[in-house]
This record gives structure tokens, C-alpha cells and sequence, in this order.
């Protein structure tokens, strides 16, 4: 993964100070959130993706106008079991990427649920970015077929192809249970960015980090936070003050806020 | 007859000698075989031992009054009952009269008569008391227990571990007893007119520490931190390190509980739940194994105190983790031994242990030498004559290796180990059958025989495919040659010795086609898999096809990153046992629904890191990078996911072998040897930066540039390893599982806190507080935890978070005192109402009022359950914390309206919208089961007037028969019907009599007409009474208490006790007095038929009169009527002792509770009695009194 840094197309090779962004990945467990990252990170896909193990990070630098953006990027774990430690990972993250997945209503509710914690919780000018992934699988045939994740939600189509013992659903096509409007509607509501991705195909993955590049105020990171971390000064706005010790980057974050707010 | 009446619980004792002529005992009633006693004291001070409590009588371990069986064989006596109340030791005294004077009239033999009589106490006790600590066989322990249950308010199967003598500090030092028992910590002293009494959930306990007594002297204090911060210090503790590992014990058995029955576990976690081990009730498993050595009719009945059980637990355990044994072996021998091996001169001086299938050997002179020899495994035993010691063993292994042990310790006990191993071996043939077929999956074997290149038929992927790595590199020939010198000296697979060259060879990393089967022998999953031949393969069959849950759960578990790996070295069915070891023993927690284990463990991590290297600790934590970010995946993966494969199975090969210390010793080791750069590492995007280019180049020479040719090919994981090793030596597996112990309750309180925070914010609270939404969640999980600590089967998942009928009861329990229904388990108590509450002087109050209180349970069950039915809006019959919330919301927040329609409703039985007679009184019942708690007589009068009101407005519909009568208040309940509903057809069945009244009565259901009540109409009448509109607009809400305590506060002191009983004394008193009174003309215009019941079961009872004349003549002024009073409601105590719900909040006013309870019942009984009686008095004519009446005042009201 230490090629990371020179992949992809629009990513650069620069000698300009980037601009640090950590970015965290949630959602529900097997979406494709670490197959979304593959594909931004590596432009790579593959079929049996492990589930991640607590959380793994990568990094991804990307041109943005003149600037130069290091990702950071947290890609969580969905199961359950590992939602106690979110906090650890979206702490202190400028953006958010809440991922559902397009075949499986329960998902979103998921996602929602997300996203409810990240607004109460997280830093409150953190950037989300609501993301419908494996567009690949509905967006071909239509031909429907229960899948193995869904088999609670699409009880009218269960008779057929019954006595199909494969269980690799990509071949076939799953009908979608995430209606675009639907999602797209709660994100307007919600504040959020919103995307539909195919980690397979590649399709709208990179839009997401623009975007997501694009709405934050890079500006201020790069001359408070990151400024500190390069230069050695701590805290914002040249001010030195004793609480800056124990949590300067939170207290940047604080700061980000005010700015925002302008 | 006499098989209506159940025996009293919790005074029958096992039969004890004693003394019949005790000076301390006056007797009271004598007959041919039998003599009820009461301490002298007990007259004299009567009030005095009552307000003393029980523990005066602890101390003296002696209870005021007892029951004595006069041997006829002998002039010793044996006690066969004794009782703190008089109440209690009446019952048991007429159900001795009753079930033993005929048949001991009919036995002439003394010997026989003495064997039936004792037969059948021994059962009674047995059979009532299973499970308690009432029937042990040390009697201290007895009375120490009955102490406990008597003075907290818990539930009779709470089960007492140990008492000790203590002191609490409060603002001054009490001198009292500390109660240990399953799940609470009790305090209670009571000195100087003071009393104190504390009780600690055990669930709650946040932190425990052993202190030194405030003075600082002695090392005798133990400080419990409870979850909310609240400190407890208890001192002077002879045995404190006692006390506290006992705490610490039952503690950590309470967390697993907590975490396997409540909120924090809710998936499938245990990849093993199948074959049933480790996912065992610890207490369960006890309690199972004592009582399958004992029928209920077994001689000598006695169960050994939880506290002896609890010991033993602990040394198997530590017996098993030791020798990496299953947890089917149980510690059976041990001795002090000499061990040679083979032909060798060495000898080891260590302990030899035997379990079921295991002789095991620990060296305890410095060379580590240790064996855990399957007994199937042995080909012959000799008894050695030697001169060194009177006992050797000389043992011929499978493969042919001689062992000797010499067993140093006194004849007895040599031969007693000797005649124990003769039957383990006798046990053993089955499994000696299967060794050989086992032994060929075994590379060893292969190895020896020199054909290592054959490959086994099951065997790992890397045999097909490749093992990762470069065998060359990797050394792997040489390391194998290694090994197998060894195999030849020290035995091999199952019978391995495990001698000081064995960690080295493991260290330096293992041979690939030897990999797995050390892997197995290391972890002792050799042992399960040789165990339990085919056990894998039937699993699979008998799984086959269906996708089980579970197969699901671990197809996309954690355990499959590591089960994938395993598979490279191990066939399936090695892996599978693998992982149960490593779920089990390993890593216990680690892949639960919570991860409970892996985050304690990280929790120690962090507090290693602070104590081995403070600055990179201290730097951390200053720029807000959180370790286990970067370490919780190492420790879950075994850095299967963090390193390059060949050297994550390299500290595979350490961790199986040493257990978990390695991985913190490893992750301390990585830590420091990058603590430079994590130094200049400010958040976690660099942290993580420079721990991933390390791991990338773990291949690389950790000294480059030195000089040293051999120094330049020790690579960065050579390095690493050494520094574990050596730097991080001071983590031994001792102090892993010390800190483990000191930070698990923290960890789970943690957890359990997220867990809240994260559900919370998924209800919608409806119009609850935050606060109030606290509460809610406290008792809903409260309720499930003490609901079923048996769930064993609750894999299913919602089942564990979700609430059945049970739990529902004792979940309303806790928020509403009137939904405090008395427990099955004290039914003994409750039918048998052998009169000396002052009731008792009508006559035939007798079986009614034990028909009455029935009844109030059954009604107060049907309502309960028809309230859950109203929650269960998906109609699951299950009750999720959204559907209590909500249900209770509209109980709570909805208006006047709203809660007449629900009672409407509820009462609709038929749904068709109206409430018909039967519908009518049912509500009625409901509203007087509510009531009981309350002052009567205004709820009495209110109740009387919706029945007379509600009949009068209800829409007739068969043709009414009119007659006039004028009628009062009383006789209006003439009108009633005496079917509710099916379980209450039965409950009435059983009493005999009357039940064929009601069958006459009931046969002529047409001269009932039938009405019908609209809700319009229900509303009406309950908005013309006052008292109900009350209820209906705010007492019923208000009876719902979630921020204050379920029951009135009351003070501690004994002086407040003391006045507020005599009060309630009096009121009590005064209430019946007047209840008799003006009941009079309707108790003496009782039926005949009633009358005649009652005063037939009563036939053969003396004692209850006798004990009352006993009382009048011991006074007959007011206090002494007041003292039988009391003496009523200290009984009502023990019944109350059955409610489940919040005992923490009852237990300081349970004395009061009890009086009104009394004095509820007494009322009700009364309100019950009109209901009931009518329906027998009403031979045909009597209703129509009603319908006159209803036409009377219809046409009078405007
Ligand atoms: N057809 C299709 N499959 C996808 C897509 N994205 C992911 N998958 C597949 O979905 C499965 C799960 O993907 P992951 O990326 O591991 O999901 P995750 O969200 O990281 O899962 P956790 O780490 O357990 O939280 C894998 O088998 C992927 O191959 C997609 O866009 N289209
Ligand atoms: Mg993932």
C-alpha cells in the first residue's frame, strides 16, 4: 500500500505542502465501504473483500484546483461489534463518507442512524457525504433474486430461482431497495452531499472525494491545524495557550468551526 | 383433606438432635410425637426481638420457636421445624398435625414410625428448598442464610456464598455481617437502636480494592467503588483476601452474566455454542451437578454450601488453564512426586494431579519440565517396589516411553491416588480404541516413521498448495531434524514432554509441516480433538444444508481472518478445535458480540504502555492519538492482518504456546522499538504511518550498517522478538490475568454505558425525559438480568433484549408497587392460611381468604398479561425496549381519555366493543387488585359504586327479571357471576366445596340477563366517582414511579420503625376492627354451605386457637394485641420476599410495606369476600336484588 501515493490519475506527485484531510468511512457491515477505498486508493476491485478488522487506514493524495489534498482515510469496520470504537476513528475528522447499500433497505437505516450519531457527536463541521453503493448490480438487468444479505426485506420475490445454489449474486443482478429519490431526499433534508457509487465499475467514486475536497474549508485547515502540525506552532491563529498542549487538533477543530460560520 | 394444604417453606429443617428439655424453651403445644417450643425471651421481649430482627437471633442461632419430633427409640429429641414467627411455626405445627398424627397411629413400631416420619421432612425440605442454602448441612451456614433472606428482601432462590463479621464506615463504625451471596453484597448491623443495612448489586460494583483499615494498621479493609462512583469500606475482615477473591469471584461471574444476558450480547458470539462448553451458567453447572447426586428421597439430603462449590471451581479451573486441559477434567488427586523420564537419570521434583483422563506433572524446582499425559494414552501401569519412596509408579506410554513417578506423601493419600487412577483407567478403554486412527492424522507419526513427505489426506492447504514463506529461507529441514531428536527423547503428540529446550524450538519459529500439530499440542486442542473423535464430522453432517445461523456468523466473523490462516497448516477439523480454544481459553471475549475481552485487553495494553515507557504514554496522550487505534486490530487478527504472514505465524507459534502475555509483549516490544519516531508523530494519520512502513520492512537487517557480519543479518523481526523477550520479561501470564481481573468490571461498566447511550438515541422516548429514559433502560435490563440468569439458549438473537411475560412482571414490578404480584414460588405460603391474623376469628374467613389471595394473583396476573399483550404491538410476545417505552408512555402521559379507553380494552375480552357482565366485574377485580396497596376504604366504596353504577347505566339485553328490594351498599354485590376466566375455573376447582356451588350456580345461566356497556357508558360511571375519575385522570399514572424509589422512603431508624409500626399498628387494628364490624351482618348472613367448608377444614387444627389464647393471655391490653400484629405483617414479609423488581429500592422500608400488605390484604379480602360470597348466597333470587335496585335509582338519577 506504500504505492498508494503515486496511483491514480489525478493524483500528483508535488512538492506543494498538501492540505491533510481525515476522512472516516462508515455504514453497515459488507456495503463496500474498504472496496470504495481500494478503488479511490488503488483504483483496484475485488470480488471477496475481507471484512475489515477494527479499522484500516490509508492515505490518498489528490490535486484539487491548486491545492494539494492528503486524504487520510479511516475505513472503519460495519459489524456491530465494532461501533463502540467509532468514535475513536470520527473524532477529529473533517468529512465523512456514510455508505448504504443500494440492494438492501436495511442499510440506509443504518446509514441514517449514522448519521444522527455524527451530527450529535462528531466535530459539528464535519462534511458527510451519503453514498449508495453497487449501482453495477441494478443498474443492468433487472432480473430479481434474493439476495443473501436481504433475505428478510424482499419477501415478493423469494419463489423464484429457488433451487439456485450459487450464492454469488453479482452475475445475477439484485433488485434495488434504496429508490434514488428516496435516499437523495433524506440527504437534502439531512445536509448531506450525496452520491450513488459502484466500487466494481468505478462509477462515482472519485466525485465523492472531490466533492467532499471541494466543500471543505481547506483554507482554514492549512493555516491552522496543519500549519501547526508542519511548523511546530501550536494552536490557531498564532496564539499560543496552555489547553493547546493537551488538545491542540481538537481545539483546530473548534476553530474550524468559527470560521465556517462566517 | 390434607393434601390441600402445602407445607410452609423455609421452616422445615433436615432433622437435628437436640434437646427436648431446654431450659431457654417453654413448651407450648405437646401431643404423643410431637412439641412445639418457644424461646422463654421471646414472650418477654417480644417487641424487642422483632425490632433486634433476625440478626439477634443469628447470633444466638437460635430461632424463638421450633418444632421437635419425640424419638421413641432414644430420649434425644430431633427438631424437625423452627421459625423467627409464630405465624410461620403454626403453619408448619397444623400441617404436622394434619399429614403425620393418622399415620402414626397406624405405624406401631417406633423405629418405623421414626424412619416414615423423617423420610418425608427430608424430602419436604429437599423438594422445597432445592437450591438454597436453607438445606446445607453445616447449620451455621443455615442460620446464617435464613438471616440473610429474612432481613434483605431477595428471592428464595437466592442462593447465600458466605457471611463474614465486619465494620462499615459510615460517619461512624458499625460492627455488623457481611452477606456474600449470587448476586448482592449485603451489609447489616444493628447497634446502639440503630440500624444499617446495605445492598449492593452485585452487577453494579464498579471497582474493588483490598485497603488497610482506616487507622492504616492492618491490611484488613476492602473499598467497593460502585458504577455511579458510590464508595462502600468495609473493615476489620478477618479473612479479607478471602472476602475479596470471593468478590472478586462472583464479580467476574456477574459480568459474564451481564454480558451474555442483558444489552451488551445479543449476536451469537460463541463460535462453539453447539457442544455446550464454556458458554455454561457457572452457577447453573453447579447447582446441576449437586443435586444429580441426590433423589429427593435420597437418606441424608444435604447440599454443600455454594461457597465450597465456588472453591472448587476455581481450583479446576486453574488446574485446567495450567495444563491446557478441556474443561471436562476435573481436579481429582494431587501429590507431591518425583518424575524420571525414560532411560534418563534426571530426575524432576514437582506435583502430580490427576483428572478424569489426565496424569499431569509440573516440575517445581527451576528446570521447567511439564506433561499432561492422557490416560488413554497408557499401555501399562506398574506399582514400583523402591527404596526412595513406598509408592512409584511406573507407567508405559503408547510410545513406548517409560515414565516413573514417585509419589512423596503420606501411605493414605499414595493410596488413594493409586486406586483412583486404577478406575480412571478402567474408564478409559472406549477412548484407547479410537488412539490409533487418531495417532495417523498426526505428522509426528509420519515423521518417525520416516515418511515425512507423505502427505495426510486431511491436511492443511499449505500441503496442497504451498506454505507461505521460503522454506529455505525459512530453514525449515534443519528445524525439522530438530524436532524430531526431540520427539524421540521427550515423546511426541499426546504424550510430549515439555522440557526447557521445548520454548526455545518454539521461538525460533516452527517447521511448516510440523506447524499445526504443535499449534495443537501447545494450546492442548490436540486433547479435544483426541477426545472427541468424529465430533467435527457430525457437526458438519448434521448441519449440512442448512445454513445454521451461527455457520453464517463465522463465515463473515472475525474468526474467519484467523480461521483462513489456520487452514494453510491445519486440516478443518484441527482449525475447529483450534478456534474453540481460542475463543475459549485463549482469548476469551475477544469475538463476542462486544468484544468485551479484546477491549480489556487493551485497556491493560495502555496501562503496560503508561508503566514500561511513561513518556511515549505521556506523549500520546498529550497530541490525542488513542492506542488501541493502531493495537486492537494486532491483537484481534494476532497480527495476522498487521504483519507479513511469515512472521504473524512466527508470533503464532509463541502465542499458542505462551498464551496472550506474548501479544502484549510483542505490541510493547513494536512500540518501543519505533519510539522515536512515534515521538515526532502528532496525530494518528503519522502514527499510523510509521507503524505500517515498519511492518513493511520487518524483513530488513535491523543493523545495517554494522560491522558485525552477524549483528547485519539479525532482521527487524529478530529484533522485535528479542526485545519481547527481554525487555517486556516482567509480563508473565500471572500478571496478565491479575490485571484482567483489576479492569474488567470498569471495561464492562464502559461498555455497558456506550451500549445505553447508543439505544437511547435510538427510542423515541415518546414524552419521557432523558432521565426518566435512564431509568426505563436500567430496569427493563435489570429485569432481564435477574429474569433468567439460567438463559442459557438465548442465542437467538432480539430474545436477550427483549422482555417476555416473565420478565414483564418483575419489570413492572420495579416501577409500580401494585404490579408487585407475589412469586409462584411462595404459593406454600400464601394457600395455607392457618389462622392467627386476627381475620381468622370469623369463622370460615379460613379457606376464603386463601381462595381470596389466590384469586388476587391470578386477577393481578391477567391484568398484567393483558397489559403486555397491549404493549406487544407487533404481537411477537416478545417486549422490546421501544415497545415498553411507548406502552408505558401512553399509561403514563396519556390523558383521562386515553387511559379509560385502555382499561376499556383491556377489559373487552370478547372485543366486541362493549363489556358485558363477567367483562364488567373482571374490571372491577383488576381495579381492586391495583387498589390493594391503598388505605381501603375509599377505593372500596368507589369500586362498590362502578359495579352498582356500571350495572345500572349497561344496556340490558336478554329480558330483565325485576324485583323490588331495597338494597344498600353491601348487598349490591349480590349481583355477580363467578367465572372470570379459564384459570380461574381451575383455581377455583381446587377448592372443593365451593366449586360445586358455583357449578349449581352456574348452571342456570338464564336467569342472568346480560348486559352490555358501551365505552361512553364506562366513561360516565367512572367520571361520577370521584375516587376513580382520580384514578383514571392521575393515580394510576402516578403509580408509575421511575425517578423515585417504587415505595414510600422511610428512615432507617429504629425508632421511626418502631413508631410508624406502632401506628400502622393501629390503624391496621382499628381498620379490621371496623371492616368486622360493619361487614358483620353480611359475614354472619354467610351460606351455610360456606360456613360448613370451612369449619371442616379447620376441624383437627387446634393449634391456631391455641396460639391466639397463648397471646390473649399473655396480656389481652393493647400492646399485645398490637404485638400480634406485628407479628402478622413480619410474616407478610417473607411472602413479600418472593416479588422480584427493584429490591435495592424496597429493602429499607420492608417492615412497612409489610404492614400494609397485611392490612391490604385483610381489606381486600374483605371486598373479596362480597364478591365471592354472593355468588355462593345467590341460590337464584339474590341477583335479582341488584336489578331492582339499578331500576330504582335509574329512575331516580336525572
Ligand atoms: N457488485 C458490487 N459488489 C461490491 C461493490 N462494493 C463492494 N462489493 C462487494 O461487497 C462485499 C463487501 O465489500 P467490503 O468492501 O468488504 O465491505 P465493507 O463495507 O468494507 O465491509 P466491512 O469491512 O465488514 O464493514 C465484497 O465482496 C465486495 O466485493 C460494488 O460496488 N458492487
Ligand atoms: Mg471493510
Amino acid at each position: 500500500m506504500s504505492q498508494a501515493n503515486d496511483a491514480g490519475s489525478q493524483v500528483i506527485a508535488s512538492n506543494m505542502k498538501p492540505v491533510q484531510v481525515k476522512l472516516v468511512l462508515l455504514g453497515e457491515a459488507a456495503v463496500g465501504k474498504s472496496s470504495l477505498v481500494l478503488r479511490f486508493v488503488n483504483d483496484e476491485f475485488q470480488e471477496n473483500k475481507e471484512p475489515t478488522i477494527g479499522a484500516a487506514f490509508l492515505t490518498q493524495k489528490c490535486r484539487l484546483e491548486d491545492k494539494v489534498i492528503k486524504f487520510e482515510i479511516w475505513d472503519t469496520a460495519g459489524q456491530e461489534r465494532f461501533h463502540s470504537l467509532a468514535p475513536m476513528y470520527y473524532r477529529n475528522a473533517q468529512a465523512a463518507v456514510v455508505v448504504y447499500d443500494v440492494t438492501k433497505a436495511s442499510s440506509l437505516e443504518k446509514a441514517k442512524s449514522w448519521v444522527k450519531e455524527l451530527q450529535r457527536q462528531a466535530n459539528p463541521n464535519i462534511v458527510i457525504a451519503l453514498t449508495g453503493n453497487k449501482v453495477d448490480l441494478v443498474s443492468g438487468g433487472r432480473k430479481s433474486r434474493r439476495t443473501s444479505e436481504g433475505e428478510d426485506e424482499d419477501e415478493d420475490q423469494d419463489a423464484q430461482e429457488v433451487d439456485e445454489d450459487d450464492e454469488d449474486d453479482e452475475d445475477y443482478g439484485v433488485s434495488r431497495q434504496v429508490p434514488t429519490e428516496e435516499a437523495s431526499a433524506y440527504a437534502q433534508e439531512a445536509g448531506l452531499l450525496f452520491f450513488e457509487t459502484s466500487a466494481k465499475n468505478g462509477e462515482g467514486v472519485a466525485e465523492v472525494f472531490t466533492e467532499i475536497a471541494k466543500k471543505i474549508p481547506l483554507e482554514h485547515i492549512l493555516s491552522s491545524t496543519r500549519g501547526a502540525r508542519a511548523g511546530g506552532v501550536n494552536g490557531s491563529n498564532g496564539r499560543v495557550d496552555l489547553q493547546t498542549g493537551a488538545n491542540g487538533q481538537r481545539l483546530g477543530g473548534q476553530q474550524d468551526k468559527g470560521a465556517c460560520a462566517c | 383433606m390434607a393434601h390441600h394444604l402445602k407445607p410452609p417453606q423455609h421452616v422445615f429443617i433436615l432433622p437435628t438432635p437436640c434437646d427436648q428439655h431446654n431450659p431457654l424453651f417453654d413448651t407450648v403445644q405437646s401431643t404423643e410425637n410431637f412439641v412445639l417450643q418457644r424461646t422463654k425471651a421471646s414472650k418477654s421481649q417480644f417487641l424487642n426481638s422483632f425490632l433486634g430482627t433476625i440478626q439477634n437471633v443469628f447470633d444466638t442461632k437460635q430461632a424463638p420457636f421450633r418444632i421437635l419430633f419425640r424419638r421413641q427409640v432414644n430420649a434425644q429429641s430431633l427438631m424437625i421445624a423452627e421459625a423467627e414467627t409464630q405465624k410461620s411455626i403454626d403453619q408448619a405445627w397444623s400441617w404436622v398435625q394434619e399429614n403425620f398424627v393418622v399415620g402414626l397411629q397406624v405405624l406401631d413400631d417406633a423405629q418405623e414410625k421414626e424412619e416414615w416420619v423423617l423420610t418425608k421432612i427430608r424430602s419436604l425440605v429437599t423438594r422445597a428448598d432445592k437450591g438454597t442454602d436453607d438445606i446445607t448441612s453445616d447449620e451455621k451456614v443455615r442460620s446464617a442464610s435464613r438471616a440473610f433472606r429474612q432481613t434483605f428482601n431477595v428471592l428464595p432462590s437466592e442462593r447465600l456464598v458466605s457471611y463474614y463479621s465486619c465494620s462499615y464506615h459510615s460517619k461512624m463504625m458499625n460492627q455488623g455481617w457481611m452477606y456474600i451471596s449470587e448476586n448482592y453484597l449485603c451489609f447489616y448491623s444493628f447497634m446502639l437502636g440503630m440500624e444499617t443495612k446495605i445492598f449492593l448489586e452485585l452487577k453494579d460494583i464498579g471497582d474493588l480494592q483490598k485497603e488497610k483499615s482506616k487507622r492504616g494498621v492492618f491490611a484488613d479493609a476492602v473499598r467497593v467503588v460502585m458504577k455511579d462512583g458510590q464508595e462502600y469500606f468495609f473493615s476489620n475482615l478477618f479473612h479479607r483476601d478471602e472476602t475479596y477473591d470471593l468478590l472478586v469471584q462472583l464479580t467476574t461471574l456477574t459480568m459474564e452474566r451481564l454480558l451474555r444476558n442483558t444489552a451488551l450480547e445479543h449476536a451469537p458470539g460463541q463460535s462453539n455454542g453447539d457442544d455446550g462448553e464454556g458458554v455454561k451458567d457457572v452457577f447453573s453447572v453447579d447447582v446441576d451437578s449437586l443435586d444429580s447426586n441426590e433423589s429427593a428421597y435420597s437418606p441424608a439430603p444435604t447440599t454443600r454450601p455454594l461457597r465450597l462449590g465456588l472453591e472448587e471451581q476455581k481450583r479446576d479451573s486453574q488446574f485446567q488453564l495450567r495444563f491446557n486441559l478441556p474443561i471436562s477434567e476435573h481436579l481429582m488427586e494431587e501429590s507431591s512426586a518425583t518424575m524420571v523420564l525414560g532411560d534418563k537419570t534426571d530426575m524432576f521434583h514437582g506435583r502430580v494431579y490427576m483428572s478424569e483422563s489426565f496424569l499431569c506433572f509440573v516440575c517445581t524446582d527451576a528446570d521447567p519440565c511439564v506433561l499432561a499425559l492422557p490416560l488413554f494414552t497408557i499401555r501399562r501401569v506398574e506399582r514400583m517396589n523402591s527404596r526412595s519412596a513406598m509408592y512409584a509408579l511406573n507407567i508405559l506410554s503408547w510410545h513406548q516411553m517409560r515414565i516413573v513417578f514417585r509419589l512423596n506423601g503420606p501411605r493414605t493419600q499414595c493410596e488413594k491416588f493409586c486406586s483412583t487412577l486404577k478406575t480412571n483407567l478402567k474408564l478409559q478403554v472406549r477412548a484407547m480404541r479410537s488412539l490409533k486412527p487418531f495417532l495417523a492424522t498426526c505428522f509426528s507419526e509420519a515423521l518417525l516413521a520416516d515418511r515425512p513427505d507423505v502427505a495426510e489426506k486431511d491436511s492443511g492447504l499449505g500441503w496442497i498448495f504451498e506454505f507461505p514463506g521460503d522454506p529455505k529461507k525459512l530453514k525449515n529441514k534443519s528445524k525439522t531434524k530438530l524436532w524430531l531428536q526431540y520427539f524421540k527423547d521427550n515423546g511426541r503428540n499426546l504424550t510430549m514432554t515439555k522440557m526447557a529446550t521445548f520454548p526455545k524450538l518454539i521461538r525460533v519459529g516452527l517447521p511448516n509441516k510440523l506447524r499445526g500439530e504443535i499449534w495443537e499440542a501447545c494450546s492442548g486442542s490436540l486433547y479435544l480433538r483426541s477426545m472427541n473423535p468424529g465430533e467435527y464430522t457430525k457437526l458438519l453432517k448434521d448441519n449440512e444444508g442448512k445454513m445454521s445461523l451461527s455457520l453464517e456468523e463465522i463465515e463473515k466473523d472475525l474468526n474467519r481472518f484467523v480461521a483462513v490462516n489456520l487452514i494453510s497448516y491445519q486440516s478443518e477439523e484441527q482449525a475447529f478445535w483450534m478456534l474453540n480454544v481460542l475463543c475459549d481459553r485463549l482469548l476469551p471475549g475477544y469475538y463476542s458480540t462486544s468484544m468485551y475481552g479484546a477491549l480489556l485487553d487493551q485497556t491493560i495494553l495502555e496501562h503496560l504502555l503508561e508503566k514500561t515507557m511513561p513518556i511515549l504514554s505521556k506523549h500520546l496522550k498529550k497530541v490525542d492519538v488513542q492506542l488501541s487505534v493502531a493495537c486492537l486490530p494486532w491483537f484481534l487478527s494476532l497480527f495476522i492482518n498487521s504483519m507479513p504472514l511469515v512472521y504473524a505465524f512466527r508470533v503464532l507459534d509463541c502465542f499458542f504456546f505462551e498464551g496472550p502475555k506474548v501479544l502484549f509483549q510483542i505490541a510493547l516490544a513494536i512500540l518501543k522499538v519505533n519510539g522515536d519516531e512515534l515521538l515526532a508523530s502528532r496525530d494518528d494519520g503519522a502514527f499510523m504511518d510509521v507503524l505500517k512502513k515498519y511492518f513493511n520492512t520487518l524483513d530488513e537487517s535491523a543493523f545495517p550498517n554494522s560491522t558485525n557480519p552477524k549483528a547485519r543479518a539479525l532482521t527487524k523481526f529478530n529484533e522485535l522478538m528479542l526485545v519481547a523477550y527481554k525487555e517486556f520479561e516482567s509480563i508473565t501470564p500471572e500478571l496478565v490475568a491479575e490485571l484482567r481481573r483489576n479492569h474488567q468490571l470498569k471495561v464492562v461498566h464502559n461498555i455497558g454505558s456506550f451500549t445505553k447511550r447508543s439505544q437511547l438515541r435510538n427510542i423515541a422516548p415518546g414524552r419521557f425525559s432523558k432521565d426518566e429514559m435512564s431509568v426505563i433502560y436500567d430496569r427493563f435490563y435489570s429485569a432481564l438480568f435477574y429474569g433468567r440468569p439460567q438463559a442459557r439458549g438465548s442465542n437467538k438473537q432480539g430474545e436477550a433484549r427483549a422482555l417476555d411475560s416473565t420478565t414483564f412482571v418483575s419489570f413492572l414490578g420495579s416501577i409500580a408497587h401494585w404490579a408487585q404480584v407475589e412469586d409462584d414460588q411462595v404459593d406454600g405460603d400464601e394457600s395455607v392460611t392457618v389462622g392467627n391474623s386476627p381475620g381468622h376469628r370469623r369463622r370460615g374467613s379460613n379457606s376464603t381468604t386463601a381462595t381470596a389471595r389466590e384469586r388476587r394473583r391470578i386477577v393481578g396476573r391477567h391484568f398484567i398479561s393483558r397489559l403486555f399483550e397491549r404493549f406487544d404491538q407487533n404481537g411477537t410476545g416478545l417486549l422490546s425496549l421501544q415497545e415498553v417505552t411507548t406502552g408505558l408512555d401512553d399509561i403514563i402521559h396519556g390523558d383521562l381519555m386515553t387511559r379509560m379507553q385502555l382499561f376499556f380494552d383491556m377489559h373487552d375480552l370478547n372485543k366486541d366493543g362493549t363489556l358485558n357482565r363477567d367483562e364488567i366485574l373482571g374490571m372491577s377485580e383488576s381495579l381492586l387488585f391495583i387498589f390493594r396497596f391503598d388505605d381501603g376504604d375509599t377505593y372500596l366504596g368507589a369500586i362498590s359504586n362502578f359495579i352498582r353504577n356500571a350495572f345500572e347505566f349497561a344496556e340490558k339485553v336478554e329480558s330483565p327479571k325485576k324485583e323490588t328490594s331495597s338494597i344498600d351498599l353491601d348487598a349490591d354485590k349480590s349481583e355477580t357471576s363467578e367465572k372470570k376466566d379459564g384459570a380461574e375455573e381451575e383455581e377455583t376447582k381446587e377448592n372443593g366445596d365451593i366449586t360445586e356451588e358455583d357449578k349449581s350456580k352456574s348452571s342456570s345461566p338464564s336467569e342472568e340477563p346480560e348486559i352490555q356497556m358501551s365505552l361512553p357508558s364506562f366513561r360516565m360511571v367512572v367520571l361520577a366517582d370521584e375516587t376513580l375519575e382520580q384514578f383514571f385522570d392521575s393515580g394510576f399514572a402516578n403509580s408509575c414511579k421511575l425517578l423515585e424509589p417504587v415505595d414510600r422512603q422511610r428512615g432507617l431508624f429504629a425508632r421511626e420503625v418502631f413508631d410508624s409500626l406502632l401506628s400502622e399498628g393501629r390503624k391496621l387494628a382499628g381498620s379490621i376492627a371496623g371492616g368486622i364490624q360493619s361487614r358483620g351482618s353480611s359475614g354472619r348472613s354467610q351460606s351455610s354451605t360456606l360456613a360448613t367448608s370451612s369449619s371442616a377444614t379447620l376441624t383437627g387444627r387446634t393449634s391456631p386457637s391455641a396460639s391466639l389464647s397463648d397471646k390473649s393471655t399473655s396480656g389481652g391490653d393493647a400492646d399485645d394485641s398490637k404485638s400480634s400484629l406485628t407479628l402478622t405483617s413480619s410474616q407478610g414479609g417473607e411472602k413479600s420476599a418472593g416479588q422480584a423488581g427493584n429490591v435495592h429500592d424496597e429493602y429499607e422500608d420492608e417492615d412497612e410495606d409489610d404492614d400494609d400488605d397485611a392490612e391490604g390484604d385483610d381489606l381486600l379480602d374483605e371486598v373479596d369476600k362480597f364478591l365471592t360470597e354472593f355468588d355462593l348466597e345467590s341460590g337464584g333470587k339474590k341477583n335479582l336484588g341488584l336489578l331492582s335496585a339499578t331500576d330504582e335509582d335509574g329512575s331516580s338519577s336525572p
